[in-house]
């Protein structure tokens, strides 16, 4: 069954050009252009994950978030915002929402966030082990091995190495990796997280014949055995 | 010049003019009192005079008779010329001695009574005798007239002398008020007509005006100082912005040349996306500012514990700067370190001091991430060995946008430690720039549990 989204979005090109990369991606989606009308949609239907406006006519973002966590819909809600200072993503986290993504944003960003939500939202059980391939990390002790070999790793690559590995098989931008690893605003001047990545590909790939960390082109990276 | 006519109207002359007549009434007034009460002192004096001369002659009458008293007169007329004139008639209606003024028959009633005769008027006082006849006494009018104006001419010459001076001392104390206001009125003028550098003059001496003018001049400068930004923000965001929007725009087009291999026109849109973000972190950053600024972030402050914080972004930080052939050491004092602030934005104004360091500092240099609690402060450090900047040029480079020259091709939007600079506006601190001894020392300098404040606050004067 494939999953369904629900867009609140009352800006026509936008909301075309999300629904048609949620279409492409396999998703059903559907779409309000109202926040009541996003309102009742979210608590009266079961969808996967919301992805909401910040300021639509009707009821703002906000308060169709908060209205929809008081009715008691745990839905993952991520909410778009063209308001990009620090403070509106705190804001919109604080108000219920699971996501805070500003526009403009490429496809790519928001498809990774939403599958991200969505795994998050299927409730696992807890793990004290993760592992991708033949890459192991054991969360106890804090043991990283591949191929039965211990890697030496420092703190801030054990960190990122278990988002990557939370997230395995996923795209992860360097967005994503900047504001939950590091609580650190993207910033594009810089190569922040290009060498933290490079760093952590030579202790986890170099000297394996099968690369595990993965470049993808005009998003981020992705942490999977296939290629 | 503007027209104000309700600030200019009070011209100086007119306010001494103003003072001068209500000033002038008070002495009418004052005037034609001493008139009243000078004919009074005045007219009872010379009444005693009369009265002195009629008891002395009635006496003299009484003792040696009217005859001896007729001549006595006589010869007193022809000896005396005051304003006083004797004359005596005896019981028959006839004159016998004295002044010839008057004939019996002319004679008023006892008592004193006013009379002209010829060209002068008299008072004359009848006084019948017990011994018989009559004793007349004239005073002649014109000399109790003349000491009377004499006075008035002494106490109108008083009062005028009074009235010019008064004049005088209205004209140059309205003329200072006047200049004083006109002085803040024309700063103002200048202001409203563009000069943004204009003040209101502070004469020193401590006056109201003067503590008008220093708060008018307060606020000026805050003013200058927000407008200046915004100028600075504007020419700056033409370069800022339009650099990018012309590389994204340039490589846009090479991207729809045709007969281009996939992997060119690929590596183009990679270069058109890398410049449009940089077009949108700018904005970003100036909203960042314009929020911190504006105090409007207040209200996500929460307790953290900036030793982490300081630890977090080492880590992050580390990397980049082994890359730029640079050492980072991050010196945090044991245990945490608990403040209330803006976590998201303390993080971005310490990453972009991190950032400056190991752009500028060069291969070599030794990064310093510190956390230093002082009294009632804590102090974010990020020192490098690197060249530094300029003393004179320390304080400009906080300002927005603005990059040592040099530096104006490389990327970044320069809004780095304009960040930094609202940042620690926000929670109260400022942003010092000092000499590393070599190198650049940037302090982030965060007062503790000290309410934040909102602009620039002038000192209460004390009274």
């Amino acid at each position: 069954m494939s999953r369904r989204i629900l867009l609140v979005e009352d800006d026509a090109d936008t909301a075309d050009y999300i629904l048609k990369g949620l279409r492409e991606a396999g998703f059903t989606a559907e779409h309000v252009a109202d926040g009541r009308d996003g309102l009742y949609m979210a608590s009266s239907s079961d969808f996967d994950a919301i992805v909401m406006d910040r300021m639509v006519p009707g009821m703002d973002g906000l308060s169709v978030t908060k209205a929809v966590r008081a009715a008691g819909v745990g839905t993952p809600i991520l909410i778009l915002s063209a308001l990009a200072h620090l403070d509106e993503r705190v804001t919109g986290l604080r108000a219920g929402a699971d996501d805070y993504l500003t526009k403009p944003f490429g496809f790519s960003e928001l498809a990774a966030r939403l599958e991200n939500l969505m795994r998050r939202g299927s409730g696992k059980s807890v793990e004290t082990e993760l592992g991708c391939g033949d890459l192991a990390l054991d969360l106890l002790s804090r043991r990283v091995t591949r191929a039965g070999r211990t890697l030496e790793l420092l703190p801030r690559e054990l960190k990122l190495l278990e988002y990557f590995l939370r997230h395995r098989d996923r795209v992860v931008t360097r967005t994503m990796l900047l504001e939950e690893v590091w609580d650190y605003r993207f910033d594009p001047h810089t190569s922040l997280i290009d060498t933290h990545i490079s760093r952590l590909r030579k202790k986890i790939d170099e000297g394996f014949d099968k690369p595990l960390l993965h470049t993808v082109r005009g998003s981020g990276y992705r942490l999977s055995e296939a290629p | 010049m503007i027209g104000r006519p309700s600030l200019r109207g009070a011209r100086p002359a007119t306010l001494a003019l103003v003072v001068a007549a209500a000033v002038a009434v008070v002495l009418a007034v004052g005037l034609m009192a001493v008139d009243v009460a000078g004919e009074r002192i005045i007219a009872s004096r010379q009444h005693l005079v009369a009265e002195t001369a009629r008891d002395y002659f009635v006496a003299f009458a009484h003792e040696e008779g009217l005859d001896a008293m007729a001549r006595a007169l006589d010869h007193r007329a022809r000896t005396e010329h005051g304003a006083f004139e004797y004359a005596v008639f005896d019981n028959d209606g006839r004159r016998i001695g004295g002044s010839t003024l008057l004939t019996a028959e002319a004679l008023p009633a006892p008592g004193y009574a006013t009379r002209t005769i010829g060209d002068a008027d008299y008072e004359v006082l009848v006084q019948p005798m017990s011994v018989g006849g009559t004793l007349v006494i004239y005073e002649n009018l014109a000399d109790r007239r003349g000491f009377h104006r004499a006075i008035l001419g002494a106490v109108g010459t008083t009062l005028l002398v009074s009235l010019a001076i008064v004049a005088a001392v209205a004209l140059w104390l309205g003329g200072l008020l006047v200049r004083r206001a006109h002085g803040i009125a024309d700063a103002a003028e200048k202001i409203a007509a563009g000069d943004l550098s204009a003040r209101a003059p502070v004469a020193g001496v401590d006056d109201v005006f003067d503590e008008l003018a220093v708060a008018i001049n307060a606020m000026l400068s805050r003013i200058e100082e927000l407008m200046t930004g915004m100028r600075t923000v504007t020419d700056s965001l033409a370069h800022d912005l339009r650099s990018p929007l012309t590389r994204l725009r340039g490589a846009l087009s090479r991207a729809q040349e045709e007969g281009l291999s996939p992997d060119a026109r690929l590596g183009l849109i990679a270069e058109a996306q890398g410049q449009n973000e940089q077009v949108l972190a700018t904005f970003a950053a100036l909203l960042d500012i314009a929020r911190a600024e504006s105090g409007l972030s207040r209200e996500l402050m929460a307790p953290l514990d900036l030793a982490e914080l300081v630890r977090d972004l080492g880590d992050l930080f580390e990397p980049v700067v082994e890359d730029a052939g640079q050492r980072l050491a991050v010196v945090v004092p044991e245990g945490p370190a608990a403040f209330t602030g803006h976590e998201l934005l303390l993080r971005q104004a310490v990453g972009n001091l991190l950032h400056n360091a190991a752009r500028y500092a060069g291969p070599g240099a030794t990064i310093t991430l510190g956390l230093e609690p002082a009294d009632g402060e804590f102090d974010l450090v990020v020192a490098d060995t690197g060249p530094g900047v300029p003393a004179e040029q320390r304080g400009r480079v906080v300002e927005r946008f603005v990059r040592l020259d040099e530096a104006r091709s490389s990327p970044g939007s320069g809004l780095g430690l304009a960040i930094a600079a609202a940042c620690a506006k926000l929670h109260g601190g400022r942003l010092v720039l000092e000499d590393n001894h070599p190198g650049l020392r940037a302090v982030l300098r965060l007062p503790v549990a000290v309410e934040p404040h909102q602009g620039t606050v002038l000192p209460l004067r004390s009274r």
